[in-house]
């Protein structure tokens, strides 16, 4: 079973008087990695808000779990399934502690305190801040206070997250740490991950691909035949990752990669 | 520039007053603050002076900051006592200098006021010195939250006074950005004349307003992912917990007021 699906989903701000999504027919699978591209207003943001109820649809629906995310009885699993990590890490730490932090949604799911101590204790170990878990906002890297979100949304044990540009905002190294914690999240725990990206090596490192343009998705590819589709992704003006963008040029140049060798090594 | 912004002007540490339950030291300082209004005898305000220096060294807290928080209101201090000493015409005239004379009843009055101002001051200063603002807004959403039967949002409250308590390191952050970035452009905010510190003083408020907004709206959105849904069917893992000094602390205020009440004139 698809664990979301998009059924003629659109979406129209009330002030706004375009369609901001426009007829989206897809299916979020299970365990997968997905990641969506595109443009600044796109109208990513937008969609990743539909996925967990956040907004609501002006056309179409979206099912997660087979559940609507109109159903108001259905609401609270929704947010509680899938999980979000949104772009500025500052703007979503809401506690006065990382510890008080990662207890955030499950205090607003009526958790218990015994329950709480113990995932704490578990989360926190599993994304590397046990020992900050003291800490307030203003000492804490973009990166360990993204990690504190994703800590305390993996305490309400969810099957699907969503990170809207997360990395963004972050520098080379906290990059790396919550790429790497979103790999272990879909590679080992088996979670269905949904990363919203500007750089196309995030992308690479997922399972499909959607590309967006203007409220629809272009295109849905797989990521196992990168090569074929650096084409297209030039074309779109997106600058492919350094090492592809070397062998789209040795190849247009007709240029074989011994001989790239030599030019680089002499002879 | 902002580095050492003690927010609330809390002061960690390990003393007596520092272990207490938030709840019993507001309960304390609201009591003393009604009873204070009882004292009418020097003998009262002996006893009352002799509870703060007791109360001074339960707290392990350095002179110099509560002399900094009490500073300001020493000149509602003095301008108190003087109005009184002015305008009071009862009693025995002390001593005139010139055509104002000063009698027995205004110096009296005067002093008693303001003792009581110093008094209220500074036992509030004590309990902000030694009480972290999110414990305090945790017992304020306690004692507040019987009210919610009556329409009163105490959670609401409480988890916006912590959320403003939150974000209040950001926002100094945020200024001092905005202020280098004008400052590398030009403006300057200690020179120049009115109307150019006018201007640069807008062109500081226009984006810290902007990023104000900004972060509402992601705040908003933030809570609402994790299932943030007002007060109802909430767990905390906060807790407060309610100790022999609390106990210990109730039963001498208790006793305390009673004596109060027999040095009444
Ligand atoms: N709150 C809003 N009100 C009106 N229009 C909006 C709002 N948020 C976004 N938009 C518009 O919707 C479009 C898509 O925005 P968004 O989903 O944020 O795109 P992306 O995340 O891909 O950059 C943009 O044209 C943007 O201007
Ligand atoms: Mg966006």
């Amino acid at each position: 079973m698809a664990i979301i699906e998009l059924r003629d989903l659109e979406y129209q701000y009330e002030e706004s008087d375009e369609k901001v999504l426009k007829g989206l027919n897809k299916k979020i699978h299970q365990g997968e990695w997905l990641s969506i591209i595109g443009a600044n207003g796109s109208g990513k943001s937008t969609l990743s808000r539909l996925f967990n109820g956040l907004s609501q649809p002006t056309g179409g629906s979206v099912l997660v779990l087979g559940k609507k995310t109109t159903e108001e009885d259905s609401l609270q699993m929704i947010r509680r399934e899938v999980g979000m990590v949104f772009q500025n890490p500052e703007h979503q730490f809401v506690a006065p502690t990382v510890r008080d932090d990662i207890a955030f949604g499950m205090e607003n799911a009526g958790v218990p305190r015994e329950v709480m101590l113990e995932r704490i204790d578990e989360v926190s170990r599993w994304v590397n801040i046990e020992h900050i878990l003291h800490m307030e906002p203003h000492r804490l890297s973009g990166g360990q206070k993204q990690r504190a979100a994703i800590a305390g949304i993996l305490a309400l044990r969810p099957q699907v997250m969503v990170f809207d540009e997360s990395t963004s905002m972050l520098d080379p190294n906290g990059r790396k740490e919550i790429l790497e914690t979103m790999n272990r999240l879909c590679r080992e725990s088996g979670l269905t991950i949904i990363s919203i990206t500007h750089y196309l090596e995030e992308a690479f490192m997922s399972d499909r691909i959607w590309f967006m343009k203007a409220g629809r998705i272009e295109k849905d590819v797989t990521t196992a035949n990168i090569p074929d589709q650096l084409e297209w992704m030039e074309a779109e003006g997106m600058p492919l990752p350094y090492k592809y963008q070397l062998y789209r040029e040795a190849k247009k140049r007709r240029i074989d990669i011994r001989t790239l060798r030599t030019m680089v090594e002499g002879e | 520039m902002f580095e050492n912004v003690i927010i609330g002007q809390y002061l960690p540490g390990r003393s007596f007053l520092h272990h207490m339950d938030p709840r019993a030291k507001i309960a304390a300082v609201l009591f003393l603050i009604i009873v204070i209004f009882l004292v009418n005898s020097w003998n009262g305000y002996a006893l009352f002076g002799a509870a703060a220096i007791a109360v001074y060294f339960l707290s392990g807290v350095p002179f110099r900051y509560i002399r900094k928080g009490m500073f300001p209101v020493f000149i509602l201090v003095i301008l108190t006592f003087f109005l009184h000493a002015f305008f009071t015409r009862e009693g025995d005239i002390l001593f005139s200098v010139g055509v104002f004379s000063f009698y027995e009843e205004g110096i009296r009055q005067g002093l008693f006021i303001s003792l009581r101002l110093l008094l209220l001051v500074y036992f509030t200063s004590l309990l902000t010195l030694t009480t972290s603002p999110i414990d305090l807004t945790d017992a304020l959403e306690q004692m507040f939250s019987p009210l919610e039967r009556f329409k009163f949002p105490a959670y609401d409250v409480a988890m916006m006074m912590s959320i403003a308590i939150r974000f209040i390191p950001t926002l100094l952050q945020e200024t001092e950005k905005i202020i280098k970035a004008q400052t590398a452009r030009g403006a300057d905010f200690n020179k120049g004349s009115m109307r150019d510190r006018m201007q640069a003083f807008v062109s500081l408020l226009v984006p810290l307003f902007v990023r104000a907004f900004r972060r509402a709206e992601d705040l908003a959105y933030a809570m609402e992912a994790r299932g943030y849904n007002g007060g109802e069917g909430r767990t905390k893992l906060r807790l407060l917990v309610w100790g022999w000094r609390d106990t210990l602390c109730c039963v001498l205020i208790a006793a305390f007021g009673v004596v109060l009440l027999f040095l009444r004139q």
